[in-house]
Parts: structure tokens; C-alpha cells; sequence
């Protein structure tokens, strides 16, 4: 057999196996699917938001879904937050999860995004527009009330308190005028969490006041005889706490007004603070450490900043609730995933505060919360 | 025996197709079925995953509907406690499952440790919730009765039941992720049976190219060698004629076709003890004078045309030699006795003295010759037979010639 043919013979063979190979890659493969792209669009850059991210992203990582992070600079630049929709939508998303830090302010966007048919969910906190598919969050007002429960524990376990609750005869005025009993809160400046925080907390200390009242059969008709109503019993109530504070947006805003007040004329009346998130926690934890009031006001806060839990294990900080920022960023991916499949998803899902302090700082699930990328 | 191991050479190539065959069928019977059985056990692997989870998830949804109705009130505690009880048994059991799977993803453990660690925060918190409901109990206040009513109900909605919720979107997300991971496996496994498919059907073609060629230098080295078996029989036989033409020319005389006094040596020598035999021999008278007149060429002619007319005449009776130039020797048959011998010897020297035309010239010469009645044990060999021949025939040329004389017995 000559060169030429040889060569020709292999050149067939070789075409032979080549349209084998093309044949079974081209016929039996399955299509490739689009990659889905997610848009992830939190508050700010404080590290609960660095947990949310950190859920996002392994739920990104877990679906096969491309996660585009951002993330506005405070809690109230809704400006950075359109920026971000707008360019969301230029990228062609499939989805936005975001957090919101305004409401009507980003409607526009929203209606921009849901043109250009993007599903939106709403982490956090849920916004009034009509197309958000559903909210990831931790209830405010009822993590509000899980701090409640437990700083009405330690106002209820207050020595002086105790003694005028075991007073016969005593009224609730008496509660209050033993001076040693007020609930300083600090909030802070986006109302949308703040506020239910703190609604939700005074109503719930006010529960936990009313119930220790009627186990230790003390009056609260004020003498009348007649049952109060329930916002008589508020109002009743209303002078335990002081919260005509400012709003503060950073830590040395909160340290500022936690200062004030604790080294103020009625500081000494002061026997809890409530914080009521990341940057007020902190603010206010300073300001007691700096003026040495550890252990005889105590804190409840907010969140759990790797400084926050040091202020726990310290002794500064009582205990804090803790929402559950790297399941709400996962699940917010994961149910954004599922609504641009047309999936049903829940309209919305509570994610749960879980109240930690010096006494659970340990438990499995606590660590999980804390630490949740490293269980 | 050479054809044998020829057929054997040939099948060579058929027997290392059908091997090759054989081969490539029993590997890939073995990698498929490998393929198989791996896409099975995937498939068992993700089937115990899901019933393990999907049981994990019934359990929380029958603990949570059971809460729901004590808080609401149209439960009891102390029975949704005992179902509970049960429920947490059951998804315990689930859990054992799941975590003696074998080749679970990290992802997946992962996803499900969280599941776990809020399932049993869970678990420890109802077991909470059910001390403070009976201690409300026992205080004397309606069950989960407060201030502002549905207190128990705040206390499990807001503290405990998203856990259930968190730990439900935890084993939703382990789900997927076992599916993924399941994906991924059978697209492996479906990648890699391709694969194999191909190098097989490669294997198969290069190896069936390969034996194509095999075969071809099988049949072009056979074809070869019968060209040479065949060139070399040519030569055997060339060699063979060459042989015996040597070897006729070993005991012939080139002129005249005859045998010469070599083949009659050979003839003759072993007979010379046991056998009587007549035998005679002739020569032209002068023959000389014909080369000296015609030249070597025409006597050599004339010798041949004598000689043919002499086998003519008497090969029938003799075998004839031409033992010199012009001497001719004849031994006669077994047959012809001895006057019949006599009589014959008469016809010869007058076929032989006859007038012969040779070249278109009339030639004739008278010959002389001897005859010999021999008997067995005269002569010790041929070279004593033919000079006793020899002497009588010389005698009788020395005597006029154109005679024949008898050799006589001593």
C-alpha cells in the first residue's frame, strides 16, 4: 500500500471517529441552562449585613445562581439603593432580593424592575409595593417583644421592685415612684425597624408588668376598684420608659445619647437600656463601660457584632436579640430562585430572634447563629 | 505440514480480530455495567436522602399543627406533648438515616447541621414552653391565659415557631442540594458512558484498521512466498534438466545421439561375472580418408547418418554405442543367441559398408568388425572386454579389413 493511500485510510478513520464523537456529544447531551442572576441589595456595610451577604452567597453557591452584592452606605441612602435596581435591570437580573432603606422612595425602581420583569423580594423589612413577591424578615415589633421579655426579667428581679411589689396595697404608681425602675431606649434612625422595635418592646414590658401585678394581687384600678382598660394600663405604665431620645444613625451618636442620659438627672433612676439595633448597642455599651454602671444597668441589644458579644462575655451587655441575618440573606436567594421558576413561594417568612446572653452564649444553636459559615 | 502452518499464519489475523472483539465486549460490559450500577446506587443514595428529609419535614409540620391547636385552644397540652414526644422520636430516627448515608456533599451536611441545630433548639424550646403552660396551669390561670389573652400563643409564635419555619427552609435547601448533587452525578456518569463509547468504537476501529493491515501484509508476505516457492520450483527443475542433461552427456555421444563407451562401462561391468551375453564391435576401414578428403565436418556427418541408419536397423535387437570416433559397440538382447548373434553382426557390416548420402555426396567405406560370445568370468572388466574386441577387430583390419573376426574363448 502506498503513502497516499495509507494516509486517505486514516484520514477516513479519523473523520469516522470525529462524527462518532459529534454524534453522541450533539445527541445525547442534555441543552445547557442559563445561569440565573440574583441581585442582592442590603443597608449597610456593618457586619450583620455581612452575614446576610454570606447567606446569599452560599445559596448562590449551593443553586448555581450568580450573586451581584451591594450595598448602600447607611441605613437611610435609598439613592444608592435605585442606583443599584437601576443597574440591576441593566444587567438583566432575574431577580432582586433587597433591603430596603425607604419605602415609597424606591417605587419608582421597583415598578422600573418589575417592568422589566424581575422578581423583587423584600428582606429585612417589607416595602408597600404592590409586586414584592414575598419578605424574608425577622418580625420587629415581635423581636421587640422577645427583648421585652427578657428586660422585664431583670426590671422584675430588681431587689427595690420586688419589695414594693410585695407591698400589700401597693399601686402602680408605687412601682414608679421607688425611682430605680425606668427603661431608657435608644433607637435608631430608620423607622421601619426601629419603631416597631420599640412599640413592640414597651408593649410587651407592659404585659410582663401587668401579669407580675396580678401574681403578687397588686391594685392596679389606682383605687377605684374598676378594672383598667388596656390602654389605661398603658398609659399607667407609660412613665417606666424613656424614650423621647434622639434617633441615632452611628455609634458615637448612640454612646452620645446613652451618655446624657445615664450621667443626667434621672440617671440614677435608670435600671435597663433597650437598644434597639447594631450601632445603638454599641453606642450605648461604651457609654456604660466608660461611666462603670456594668452590672448595675443593664443592657439589652440588638444583633451580634463580634464587639457586641465581647461587651456580652464582659458582662457590659446582658443580652442581645439576635435575628437570624445569614438565614434571611440564604432564604431570600433561595425563595428568588423558586419565584423566577414560578414556584409559590410564601408571601412571607419569619425568620425568628433568638435572645442570647451570657448563659446560652454556648449552645449549639447560638453558635450557629454567630458563626454561621464556620458550623 | 508446511500448508498447515500456512492456514495457521493466515487465520492469525481472523483469531486476533475475534480476541479483540471479545475483549473490547467483555470491558465494556464490565464499565457499563460499573456505569449502571453506580447511577443505582446514586439513585438509592438520593431516594433514602429524601424519604429521610421529606420525614424530617412531616414531623415538624405535625408537631407545629399540634402546638397551634393548644395555643388556640382547641388542643390539649398534655396529649400535643406526648404526640410530640413521638414526632421528635420519629424525625431522630430520620436523622440517623440521613447521617448513615454514605457520600453525602459537604453542602448538603452542611445545610443539614443548621437543620439540625434548629430542630433540636426547637425541640428544647417546646419542652420549655410545655413547663410554662403548666405552671400557668397549676398557678390556677386558665391555660396560656394572660393580661391581654393569647400570651402563650405571642410566646410561641414569636420564640419558637420560626424555628420550625428556619429549620424546614434548612432541609428544603438540603433537598436541593442533594438533587444538584444527584445531577451532577448521573451528568458524570452520562459523561463518562459517552466517553466510553467512544474510545470503545475508537478502539474497535483502529483495532479492526489494524488488523485490516495485518491481514494485507499477511496475504502480500504469502503471495511472496508462493512467488518464491514457484521461482524456486522453476529453478529445481532447470537445475534437474541441467543434470541429467549433464548427465546424458556424462555417458552420450554428442555426434550421433548414442551411448558412449561410459554408458557402456556402466551397462555392462556389473554383468561381466554372471551374465553370457554377444557382443560386437565395428569400425569404418580408413575412415581417416573421408576427414582428410571432406574434412572433420562431412565425416562427422557421415558418422551421424551412419549411426541413425544403424539405430534404425538394429536398435531393435542392440544397444548401440558409439564408443570412439567412428567404432561402434552393439550388445545384443538377452534374447538373440549366439548365431542369431552371427547372423546380425553379418547385417551390420553391410548396412555399415553400404553407400551412404551425406551432403548430397554418395559415400561408402567398408568397416571391419569383432563379435564376442562371451561367458561369465572371461573379463575382469570392461576395459579387458573391449581390448579383446579390439585385438580381434584390429586383426582383422590388419588382415584387408572389410571382415569380421570372432573372439575366442581362452
Amino acid at each position: 500500500m502506498d503513502k497516499s493511500t495509507t494516509k486517505k485510510l486514516f484520514r477516513s478513520v479519523a473523520a469516522c471517529a470525529l462524527s462518532a464523537t459529534m454524534l453522541f456529544s450533539g445527541s445525547c447531551g442534555k441543552p445547557k441552562e442559563d445561569k440565573k442572576t440574583i441581585a442582592v441589595i442590603t443597608k449597610q456595610d456593618i457586619s450583620f449585613w455581612g452575614e446576610v451577604k454570606k447567606g446569599a452567597e452560599d445559596a448562590g453557591n449551593e443553586l448555581g445562581i450568580d450573586i451581584i452584592y451591594n450595598v448602600a452606605t447607611s441605613d437611610n441612602d435609598y439613592a444608592s439603593q435605585i442606583e443599584f435596581i437601576n443597574n440591576a435591570i441593566k444587567d438583566k437580573v432575574d431577580a432582586i432580593v433587597i433591603a430596603p432603606n425607604g419605602d415609597a422612595e424606591l417605587n419608582d425602581a421597583y415598578q422600573r424592575a418589575s417592568d422589566a420583569g424581575i422578581k423583587l423580594i423584600n428582606i429585612n423589612s417589607r416595602s408597600s409595593f404592590k409586586d414584592i413577591v414575598s419578605c424574608v424578615s425577622s418580625s420587629d415589633t415581635d423581636a421587640g417583644k422577645v427583648a421585652a421579655r427578657h428586660s422585664a426579667e431583670i426590671v422584675l428581679n430588681n431587689a427595690a421592685l420586688r419589695e414594693v411589689f410585695a407591698k400589700e396595697g401597693a399601686t402602680a404608681k408605687d412601682i414608679f415612684d421607688v425611682g430605680t425602675g425606668a427603661i431608657l431606649i435608644i433607637g435608631h434612625t430608620a423607622e421601619a425597624t426601629a419603631e416597631p422595635r420599640i412599640e413592640g418592646y414597651k408593649e410587651e414590658c407592659v404585659n410582663q408588668m401587668v401579669l407580675k401585678a396580678q401574681e403578687d394581687n397588686i391594685d392596679l384600678t389606682g383605687g377605684s376598684g374598676r378594672q383598667p382598660s388596656e390602654s389605661e394600663l398603658k398609659a399607667a405604665f407609660e412613665p417606666c420608659f424613656i424614650d423621647d431620645t434622639q434617633r441615632c444613625s452611628t455609634i458615637d451618636a448612640a454612646y452620645e445619647e446613652a451618655k446624657k442620659y445615664l450621667s443626667g438627672k434621672d440617671g440614677k433612676k435608670i435600671l435597663t437600656v433597650f437598644a434597639t439595633n447594631t450601632n445603638t448597642t454599641l453606642g450605648v455599651c461604651k457609654a456604660i463601660q466608660e461611666l462603670e454602671l456594668a452590672g448595675k444597668v443593664h443592657v439589652v441589644g440588638f444583633n451580634s457584632d463580634e464587639q457586641e458579644i465581647n461587651y456580652l462575655r464582659s458582662g457590659v451587655a446582658d443580652g442581645l436579640v439576635v435575628q437570624n441575618p445569614y438565614t434571611i440573606g440564604y432564604v431570600g436567594v433561595s425563595y428568588a430562585n423558586k419565584a423566577v421558576g414560578d414556584n409559590a413561594i410564601p408571601s412571607a417568612l419569619d425568620t425568628g430572634v433568638t435572645y442570647v446572653d451570657a448563659d446560652n452564649l454556648n449552645d449549639d444553636y447560638i453558635q450557629l447563629l454567630l458563626h454561621p459559615d464556620t458550623y | 505440514m508446511a500448508k498447515a502452518k500456512s492456514k495457521t499464519s493466515h487465520s492469525r489475523p481472523y483469531v486476533f480480530a475475534a480476541i479483540l472483539l471479545a475483549v473490547i465486549y467483555v470491558i465494556n460490559t464490565l464499565l457499563v455495567e460499573r456505569i449502571y450500577w453506580n447511577n443505582s446506587q446514586v439513585s438509592r443514595q438520593t431516594q433514602k436522602t429524601m424519604n429521610s428529609i421529606n420525614r424530617m419535614n412531616g414531623e415538624l409540620q405535625n408537631v407545629n399543627s399540634n402546638v397551634l391547636h393548644v395555643v388556640a385552644g382547641i388542643g390539649d397540652i398534655h396529649q400535643a406533648a406526648a404526640d410530640a414526644r413521638l414526632n421528635f422520636h420519629n424525625i431522630h430516627e430520620a436523622m440517623e438515616d440521613f447521617e448513615s448515608i454514605e457520600g453525602i456533599s459537604d453542602d448538603a451536611n452542611r445545610r443539614y447541621r443548621h437543620a439540625k441545630a434548629m430542630i433540636n433548639t426547637y425541640n428544647e424550646r417546646l419542652e420549655q414552653f410545655q413547663e410554662m403552660w403548666n405552671k400557668a396551669d397549676t398557678t390556677g390561670k386558665a391555660a396560656g391565659a394572660s393580661a391581654f389573652g393569647g400570651d402563650m400563643n405571642a410566646l410561641y409564635t414569636q420564640d419558637i415557631y420560626p424555628l420550625q419555619v428556619t429549620a424546614q427552609e434548612m432541609l428544603q435547601g438540603t433537598i436541593e442540594i442533594v438533587n444538584r448533587d444527584t445531577s451532577k452525578k448521573m451528568a458524570a456518569n452520562t459523561k463518562t458512558s459517552y466517553l466510553l463509547m467512544v474510545m470503545m468504537l475508537l478502539v474497535a476501529v483502529l483495532g479492526e484498521v489494524a488488523i485490516f493491515f495485518i491481514a494485507r501484509r499477511a496475504k502480500k508476505a504469502r503471495l511472496e512466498l508462493e512467488e518464491r516457492e514457484k521461482n524456486l520450483a522453476e529453478v529445481d527443475a532447470k537445475l534437474k534438466s541441467t543434470r541429467q542433461k549433464a548427465n546424458d552427456l556424462a555417458v552420450m555421444n554428442v555426434l550421433t545421439g548414442m551411448k558412449n563407451r561410459y554408458a557402456l562401462d556402466n551397462d555392462v561391468s556389473e554383468r561381466l561375472e554372471s551374465d553370457r551375453f554377444n557382443i560386437a564391435v565395428f569400425d569404418m576401414d580408413n575412415f581417416r580418408s573421408i576427414n582428410d578428403t571432406y574434412g572433420y565436418d562431412f565425416g562427422d556427418e557421415y558418422l551421424a547418418t551412419v549411426a541413425e541408419k544403424l539405430k534404425d536397423e538394429f536398435g531393435n535387437v542392440a544397444e548401440i554405442y558409439n564408443i570412439t570416433g567412428n567404432e561402434f559397440c552393439f550388445l545384443f538382447n538377452k534374447e538373440i543367441s549366439e548365431s542369431q548373434a552371427m547372423g546380425i553382426v553379418q547385417n551390420i557390416q553391410a548396412v555399415m559398408s553400404s553407400p551412404f548420402e551425406v551432403l548430397n555426396l554418395a559415400v561408402q567405406l567398408p568397416c571391419s568388425g569383432a563379435v564376442y560370445h562371451y561367458l561369465p568370468g572371461d573379463c575382469l572388466n570392461v576395459n579387458s572386454l573391449l581390448v579383446k574386441l579390439d585385438t580381434a577387430m584390429r586383426s582383422a583390419k590388419m588382415n584387408g579389413g572389410n571382415m569380421i573376426n570372432t573372439v575366442v574363448n581362452i
